[in-house]
């Protein structure tokens, strides 16, 4: 008996050494965590439990049948993140390059298997050089096997990919089919064709760095949805992520004790009165929610939109806000995408709803309508319609036009709907239609900008105010700043047993 | 936040982002006097001298470009005014391949 157990700590003990004590040493040099010790820094203590440490791959081909590759280069296994349990798996550069052959593909698409019919998260930690070509189309069908089980558990438990090292060709699908992308700066990468491919093929020069870096994907692409200076940060940034979001789809939201908001700034010091000025929509933010704690989702991408998590009364919120800090917080193609998404994920997932508004409109220009704002806008209204978590609006300022509509109005089923005294609820700002409404007149006095300017003030005093709207019940009412927080807590108590009509048909057809 | 976005006849104060500044989208124009590579590639072959004189629908030349090799036509009969290219030549996108006049009937 001992002898057989000694005999199992001894084949244990090499397999995880993974590719050997020579490759470890060189990724120690470069100051890269091990596979094993990323799993370790990402589970609660002594939670790991490894399972398919003894799988082989199959290959016969090309010298393969002759190679041993420890675990079939990935580690996978469940354990806890917060007393929680997670299924995870990481796959391990210094065996094989961290290449997807057929087994290591099956080694994950068991542990999504059991995430899924557990209803636990998955997170997969990616450091790969792709495709196992000597094993051919079975490597390919491994990644289909992969893709096929992240898209069927979509909306079903949450998914979450960490890049740490390449990720390159197909094997990026997996982690785009993810509800959350974190990378890390100066290691991870990410794109379809490499840099030597484009070169060859395109005769186009360019880094890793600059074509799929951490940086080009949080703050161009929107491909990621954190960045990390760190593997340890990153790590630490998806704890984080959880302590937000329910294990899965029908599972309860974490909560904690209810905090007061603990910043010392005031609403009337934050927000300007003058329609024409900006802010950071964050700080008024601060002000709402438990702890002045926002954990911002897509910081770097579309900053003119807002979203990411934080608790009321203890219970998780999602939050969608315009940013007139930047483009004056309008919605274009990429704000529209990053909203509509991030809606999307909390409806999925009942996390209730919040959002503020203080938009005049959309981005204006041959770019944005030619790069489809029609299409992209209308993903946003979309996710909107369909959302039948608690949903609750604030308009703070300006709401004008398509994207008064668009941000979670009363029309779209919005459960409620609030306005401050500073709304204003129009089709358009007062200059453009003054510009429009009094053109004849304007041009055929004697003084044209002083007409302007008169009825300006006019069409100001007359419909730049809440009070219209809600004369028509499209707000259900109009409250105070200093009310907000308590009006937001009470109305998501109100709407947390929402009845919900389920769909009898199979699924919508978003515009995409 | 010293930047403005116009909308609607109105201006509001914000700051751009990295993105927006750097946008430098504009339609592409076509001129009906060159043809330009339309993405980066390899002239394989050229089959026309300065001042032939070409019929529409023929083929000027060949240029690879994403592994495959792509008959460059044009649509009007021309007379070919410069060949700014070889055989075997690397190219950028939008560089100018051909330059011609279009012959009016």
């Amino acid at each position: 008996m001992l002898d057989k157990v000694n005999q199992l700590l001894q084949k244990t003990g090499l397999l995880k050494k993974g590719g050997g004590e020579d490759k470890m040493s060189k990724r120690k040099e470069k100051g890269l965590m091990s596979a094993r010790e990323r799993i370790e820094e990402l589970l609660d203590r002594n939670t790991f439990n490894e399972i398919d440490l003894f799988v082989e791959h199959q290959g016969r081909d090309f010298g393969l049948d002759k190679q041993k590759l420890a675990g079939d280069g990935v580690i996978t296994g469940f354990g806890k993140i917060d007393g929680r349990p997670v299924c995870v798996f990481a796959q391990d550069f210094t065996v094989a390059g961290g290449s997807l052959g057929r087994m290591h593909a099956a080694k994950i698409t068991k542990v999504m298997d059991i995430a899924s019919n557990m209803g636990i998260p998955v997170i997969g930690i990616n450091d790969s050089g792709g495709a196992r070509i000597q094993e051919g189309v079975d490597s390919l069908a491994g990644y289909g096997e992969i893709f096929y089980r992240n898209t069927i558990n979509s909306g079903k438990i949450p998914q979450i990919s960490v890049i740490m090292g390449p990720c390159a060709g197909g094997a990026v699908y997996s982690p785009a089919i993810t509800d959350f992308v974190f990378m890390v700066n100066k290691l991870s990468k990410m794109f379809i064709t490499g840099p030597k491919v484009i070169e060859s093929v395109l005769n186009e020069k360019i880094d890793p760095e600059s074509l799929g870096g951490a940086r080009v994907h949080n703050e161009i692409t929107g491909n990621a949805h954190f960045f990390a200076e760190s593997e340890k940060e990153a790590l630490s940034q998806i704890k984080e992520l959880l302590s937000f979001i329910p294990s899965a789809w029908n599972k309860p939201l974490p909560e904690k004790k209810p905090k007061n908001p603990k910043t010392k700034k005031k609403i009337e010091d934050v927000i300007p009165e003058d329609t024409k000025l900006s802010y950071d929509i964050r700080d008024l933010i601060e002000i709402l929610v438990d702890d002045s704690y926002f954990f911002e989702v897509q910081k770097l991408f579309a900053p003119n939109v807002t979203v990411g998590f934080a608790r009321m009364d203890g219970k998780p919120v999602g939050i969608i806000a315009n940013n007139p800090k930047f483009l004056a917080g309008v919605l274009d193609v990429d704000s529209s995408d990053k909203a509509a998404r991030f809606v999307r994920f909390c409806d999925s997932f009942g996390i209730p709803i919040l959002t503020l508004v203080d938009l005049p409109g959309y981005l204006p220009g041959i770019d944005q309508e030619h790069y489809g704002v029609i299409r992209h806008g209308a993903k946003l209204l979309f996710a909107y319609s369909e959302a039948t978590v608690p949903t609750v609006t604030v308009i703070i300022r300006k709401a004008y036009g398509g994207g008064y509509i668009a941000m979670a109005s009363k029309h779209l089923r919005t459960d409620f709907v609030y306005a401050w005294p500073t709304a204003e609820i129009a089709v358009m700002g007062p200059e453009g239609a003054c510009n429009i409404i009094f053109a004849k007149e304007i041009a055929e006095s004697k003084d044209p900008e002083a007409t302007k300017q008169a009825k300006i003030a006019e069409y100001k005093d007359k419909y730049s105010n809440p009070y219209n709207a809600a004369s028509k019940a499209y707000v259900d009412a109009v409250i105070t700043p200093e009310q907000t927080r308590e009006m937001i807590i009470t109305s998501f108590d109100v709407a947390k047993d929402k009845q919900i009509v389920i769909k009898q048909h199979k699924h919508d057809s978003i515009p995409l | 936040m010293d930047d403005i976005i116009k909308i609607d006849d109105a201006e509001y104060r914000t700051s751009y982002t990295k993105k927006y500044s750097q946008n430098k989208f504009s339609p592409p124009k076509i001129k009906k006097t060159e043809i330009r590579a339309f993405i980066p590639g390899q002239i394989i072959d050229i089959f026309v001298d300065k001042a032939k004189k070409v019929k529409a629908g023929s083929v000027i030349l060949t240029f690879e470009a994403m592994k495959m090799i792509n008959e460059i036509t044009l649509e009007y009969d021309v007379e070919i005014k410069e060949v700014m290219v070889s055989p075997g030549d690397l190219v950028e996108k939008n560089q100018v391949l051909v330059k011609y006049k279009q012959i009016k009937k």
